[in-house]
């Protein structure tokens, strides 16, 4: 045969095989269509064969899903004429997708297949597909007893569904199978081809399957297994019935059908020689609820509980199941066991008296005053946890009455966790041991009876004003507290408290913080007053601290005509209320008292804008420094070097402390240092500024200054430990601006310094104030006083030693190195005692190496030492 | 002498494999009597792909005590065996004590055919000391063997109905409970069979039996309807189909949907309309495309488009 006719052939081989495929593969996808169409539309016989098709090949949910109600009637009717194990296996797996009604034909064709079908079924109970085992059960449920013998082997099965599907139809076909599921609960130990965990798989469906016979299987239980020898099968016969009687379910059985379990329970609650049964017979009455408080359930276990010779698991059960019986009858009891013996049962005791519920408040409330703390703290717990406002007068009394700070606490705790209209029913009784509770020691109650309080509403003003008013500092303040929580309604009576200013200084004092803390809500009605032209200057003072508390910036207009033409007093407070504010509106009445005639009011208004942080009040300062009033000229000085206003200009951080340093102007740092120098040598200036103009020199590193720090520091007095931080301030300040030069050349701020210290006729204030300040100055000063250390006299020895050692880390390795060089004994001896006031690691290593001979003098070093704690006391 | 090689290893390999499948239904054929229910269910389905021969080997569970074996005996026999086969069933039909053996007899029996089988069958279907599920059984086993000559019985057991009961009010309802239907499966059975058979009084006997006022059991007539249906498709018997049409455009008026629904789409199956039903077909099926029940409006759909045009 040729190529060319050889090619021909396969491409027509090919050509046909790739035909097939694809006429194949269309057969295929349309096979399905097919057979659903002859379900649907076909013959009789195309019927039942393309459901035996479809049986064979394991597709029929395939072919039924989604499929209009004549197909899945076919396909039912074909299976029934088909008839065998695998067309009733494939139905079972299509039946989940079966129309409602289907579904009825199809279960019941399963049950009238009978017990021919058992296999089929059960193996459909089995399979992993849960929409398999949907339509199963109802089926073995029907087909009834012959069902059992293929079910009870699987009662230990490994798979939980197959179990749960076990008892459902064990427990559906109810009293045939009731024989052979109790004989499984009485196993007690596995089969002879059965592990211990397969025994206790199996012993739970058995149970599993009682449950689900409820009531039909109360007779089998009671007869069976309640008299069985076997402790624990007498136990499982008790759980059982009150799980199937159980009254809390969401479908619980009928109460005539849960009434006839109590007779049993009873009888064995009280009859049963192992306390184990009794327990869980009591447990089990616990669950019956209504049905069983109403059959006279609550009696025999309130003789129980009282039993002082029963156990205690057994009293706990049966306190548990008085709880869940709510029965009222049984509150009394339960106190009476609480107060006398309730050992081991305590907090079932008082859960069951939580689910007693309003009943219970009566007896708890005579066991608050019982003498033992312990039962007041249960009898508390208890009342916590019942709603209502039945249990507000006990818990007050309890905290009004109880020594024990745990009863007290639940109390207060209680009452605060109480709604707000259950408080309000009892406020005429309850306030007072609240009111009281506000000074209690323990923090848990004073916090909580705030809390109450505040529930309680307007009702309780008054009695808070009182506390208010009164001498206990921290129940005033939580009273104010209180009073803020209750709101607006509140204010008015805080305003009558504030116009009693005059007459109780401290209530106006308080009744002002209180509407400060109420925000603008007060702002109108504490203006009132300021308008009032007849209230004392204590009323009208009062009510400006609480108007600059509200920080509402609606005060500003009200202070400022406060403000004009007040006298010192009223001023003072003005502007410290505009500082409160911190509104930038407020700076213009701030530098209005800058230039008040009093100097009270100007101290005022300094002490306030050096706080000031809005605006841009610098230029008015500037035109101040102008001023032929010296006084507002120092003032200015003051402000505009302490002020954070005026670094605004430029800002630059030194880490002494926190301090920050402060850079001016140029045009405006001569004026200014000049002024504050005046200023901090001026006897007849305030106190107050010069302090503040001591400390503005050293903000300013103003070096010019530092003779008159000088003279301050060496005359002793008031002014010379400020004048001591200046000048350390202005050292640093130098050494820092003279870093890069690095000049070696001790600064004159630090040569002050020292001369003051090694001074003979400094006296030791003196020496102190200079001590803080080199100590502040860092490294600066080191080199130099460990130099004088080697020549001073020996009274000075001490505080150069001391300085160092509190300069600290700064001064370490200039001593370490030093002492390395040193070659006198004495000198040698005073680096040590330094190393010992420096106290680093460094240094306590260095003198743990020096010899025995050299190690510091005692004396010296505690003399030293307590200069170093000293200085380091006052060093900031 | 390699051929020969071959030959004789694909010889030993066939062997042993007849052998291994020799043992292999034995073992079946033993578990075809166990308790183990996934093991019955594998001894059925392998014993029932393995032809004839089986019969002989599972016969003897025929006199089993348990009757589930009995019946497990008689399905794989009904499956593999032939007409000749027949003769060891009728005894389980006649005499067997449960009745889930015989009427898998009367299965079996359906599938096997063979001498003396319709007649048999006939007489169980006809006898009414029976159990409902043999009767029925029997009914579907007949119209599985074409049976011709069992159209009076089954026509006689379809007809076999409880009275329809007069409409009441509410609390007569109540107080009065419906007698309980006892040949409802029977009639079912009954109502199929008649359709796969055909024949005029078949088709009567089914147009009686999907009126909502001669027949009470809603089930029954929709099998009715549907199998009308069934002899509606390629029938060209004028009188059969007058018969047959006039009752479906009764049913479709049930008040029961899955009747209406049942009735509709068997009417989309009739292939043959003659005139004077025409105007009245498109009428139900226009009113069936508006029914509050979903399936209706979906076989009226479906009618509609397997009808074609109708001449109004």
């Amino acid at each position: 045969m040729d190529e060319r006719t050889r090619r021909q052939i396969d491409w027509i081989v090919i050509i046909g095989v790739v035909a097939c495929l694809i006429v194949w593969g269309i057969g295929r996808s349309q096979r399905m269509a097919r057979m659903q169409n002859q379900l649907g539309s076909g013959t009789p016989d195309q019927q039942i064969k393309a459901a035996q098709t479809l049986i064979d090949g394991r597709i029929l949910a395939d072919a039924v899903k989604d499929q209009p109600r004549w197909v899945q009637e076919r396909v039912v009717s074909a299976v029934a004429q088909i008839g065998t194990a695998q067309a009733w296996y494939q139905l079972l797996t299509a039946w989940y997708l079966l129309d409602a009604p289907v579904q009825a034909r199809a279960t019941e064709l399963l049950t009238n297949a009978g017990t021919t079908a058992i296999p089929t079924l059960v193996e459909a109970l089995r399979d992993k597909d849960a929409n398999t085992r949907k339509g199963v059960n109802a089926v073995l449920i029907a087909i009834g007893e012959p069902v059992i013998p293929y079910l009870l082997p699987l009662m230990d099965a490994w798979d939980d569904y197959v179990r749960a599907g076990v008892s459902a139809v064990l427990g559906g076909i109810g009293e045939p199978a009731i024989d052979e599921v109790i004989a499984v609960v009485k196993k007690t130990a596995p089969g002879a081809d059965q592990d211990s965990e397969e025994y206790l798989r199996e012993r739970t469906a058995a149970q599993a399957a009682l449950k689900v016979m409820k009531a039909g299987a109360f007779d089998a239980i009671v007869k069976d297994l309640l008299t069985d020898p076997n402790t624990d099968t007498r136990g499982i016969g008790v759980t059982l019935l009150g799980a199937i009687a159980d009254q809390s379910l969401v479908t619980p059985i009928p109460p005539e059908e849960a009434a006839g379990v109590l007779s049993p329970l009873l009888a064995s609650l009280q009859n049963d020689n192992s306390y184990a049964v009794r327990r869980k017979a009591a447990l089990s009455l616990g669950l019956l609820g209504a049905v069983g408080r109403e059959n006279g359930a609550g009696a025999p276990l309130i003789a129980r509980l009282q039993n002082p010779s029963e156990r205690p698991d057994v009293r706990a059960a049966a306190a548990e199941a008085l709880g869940k019986l709510a029965d009222p009858a049984a509150a009394a009891p339960l106190v009476q066991v609480l107060i006398n013996s309730r050992q081991g049962i305590a907090d079932e005791l008082v859960r069951a008296l939580e689910r007693i519920g309003p009943a219970a408040v009566t007896p708890l409330a005579q066991a608050i005053t019982h003498p033992s703390a312990e039962v007041q703290v249960l009898a508390v717990r208890a009342l916590s946890n019942i709603g209502g406002t039945g249990p507000v007068v006990p818990l007050a009394t309890a905290l009004s009455t109880a020594s024990a700070p745990a009863v007290r606490r639940g109390a207060a705790e209680a009452l605060r966790a109480r709604a707000a209209g259950n408080l309000s029913v009892h406020v005429g009784t309850i306030v007072g041991p609240l009111t009281k509770a506000l000074s209690d020691p323990d923090w848990h109650v004073y916090y909580a009876a705030r809390d109450a309080l505040s529930k309680c509403g307007p009702a309780v003003v008054p009695a808070l004003l009182q506390v208010l008013g009164g001498d206990h500092v921290r129940a005033a303040h939580m009273a104010q507290q209180a009073l803020v929580r209750i709101g607006k309604p509140a204010i008015s009576e805080l305003i009558g408290a504030l116009k009693q200013a005059h007459s109780n200084a401290r209530l106006a004092r308080w009744a002002a913080i209180a509407l400060g803390e109420l925000g603008h809500e007060a702002v109108k009605p504490v203006s009132a007053i300021l308008g009032d032209a007849t209230q004392p200057t204590t009323v009208r003072e009062a009510a400006i601290v609480a108007l600059g508390r509200t920080r509402s910036k609606d005060a500003l207009p009200v202070l400022q005509e406060a403000y004009s033409g007040s006298q010192p007093p009223v001023a003072k407070a003005v502007l410290e209320a505009v500082g409160k504010i911190s509104c930038e509106g407020g700076v213009d009445i701030l530098l209005d008292g800058l230039q008040a005639a009093s100097p009270g009011v100007r101290d005022t208004a300094t002490d306030t804008l050096i706080q000031w942080r809005l605006g841009q009040p610098e230029g008015k300062l500037r035109q101040m420094l102008q001023a032929e009033d010296k006084d507002l000229q120092y003032r200015a000085a003051i402000v505009l070097v302490l002020g954070t206003s005026a670094r605004a200009e430029t800002f630059s951080f030194a880490g002494i402390g926190g301090v920050t340093e402060v850079e001016l102007a140029p045009a405006v740092r001569g004026k200014v240092g000049t002024l504050l120098s005046e200023a901090a040598a001026d006897d007849s200036a305030t106190p107050t500024v010069r302090h503040y103009a001591i400390k503005a020199l050293g903000q300013m590193g103003y070096t010019e200054g530092l003779a008159v720090l000088g003279e301050l520091l060496k005359s002793g007095g008031k002014y010379a430990a400020d004048a001591g931080q200046s000048v350390a301030w202005i050292g640093i300040k130098t050494a820092e601006t003279e870093a890069d030069e690095d000049t070696g050349q001790l600064s004159e701020a630090a040569k002050l310094l020292i001369g003051l210290l090694t001074d003979p006729d400094s006296s030791d204030d003196i020496r102190v104030q200079a001590a803080v300040a080199l100590a502040m100055m860092q490294a600066g000063p080191v080199e130099a006083m460990t130099q004088e250390l080697e020549g001073a006299p020996d009274d000075i020895k001490p505080w150069l030693a001391a300085t160092l050692g509190a300069a600290g880390r700064y001064a370490t390795e200039e001593i370490y190195e030093t002492y390395k060089r040193a070659k006198d004994p004495a000198y040698r001896m005073w680096l040590a005692v330094t190393m010992q006031c420096i106290g680093d690691d460094k240094s306590l290593k260095t003198l743990k190496q020096i010899p025995e001979q050299e190690q510091p003098d005692e004396a010296k070093s505690a003399a030293a030492l307590a200069l170093t704690a000293q200085i380091r006391l006052q060093k900031k | 002498m390699i051929v020969a090689v071959i030959l004789i290893i694909l010889a030993a390999i066939y062997g042993i494999t007849l052998y291994q499948r020799g043992v292999k239904l034995q073992q079946y054929v033993v578990e075809l009597d166990s308790d183990d229910s996934a093991a019955v269910l594998k001894a059925i389905d392998g014993l029932s792909s393995s032809g004839r021969r089986i019969v002989g080997r599972v016969d003897f569970y025929l006199d089993n005590v348990r009757p589930e074996v009995r019946s497990r005996a008689v399905m794989v026999i009904g499956t593999c065996g032939s007409s000749a086969d027949s003769a060891i069933i009728f005894p389980l039909l006649e005499g067997d004590d449960d009745k889930f053996v015989r009427r898998d007899a009367a299965v079996a029996l359906g599938k096997l055919g063979g001498d003396g089988v319709v007649a048999a069958l006939t007489k169980k279907l006809g006898d009414g000391s029976e159990d409902v599920l043999v009767r029925a059984a029997a009914a579907n086993s007949l119209a599985m063997l074409g049976a011709a000559e069992s159209i009076a019985g089954l026509v006689a057991a379809l007809a076999n109905r409880p009275p329809v009961l007069e409409p009441v009010s509410e609390e007569d309802a109540e107080a009065e409970e419906a007698p309980e239907d006892a040949t409802l499966p029977l009639r079912m059975a009954a109502a199929e069979a008649l359709g796969r058979l055909g024949t005029d009084a078949g088709v009567k006997a089914l147009g009686e039996a999907v009126l909502e006022n001669t027949e009470p059991g809603e089930r029954v007539r929709a099998v009715a309807a549907y199998a009308l249906g069934d002899a509606a498709l390629n029938n060209d018997n004028e009188e059969e189909m007058n018969t047959l049409l006039e009752s479906l455009l009764t049913a479709s008026g049930d008040s029961i949907g899955d009747v209406r629904i049942a009735a509709i789409q068997s009417l989309g199956k009739a292939t043959l309309i003659p005139d004077t039903f025409q105007a009245r077909l498109d009428k139900v099926l226009t009113a069936a495309v508006a029914d509050e029940h979903y399936w209706v409006r979906e076989a009226a759909k479906e009618a509609r488009r397997n009808v074609g045009p109708l001449g109004t």
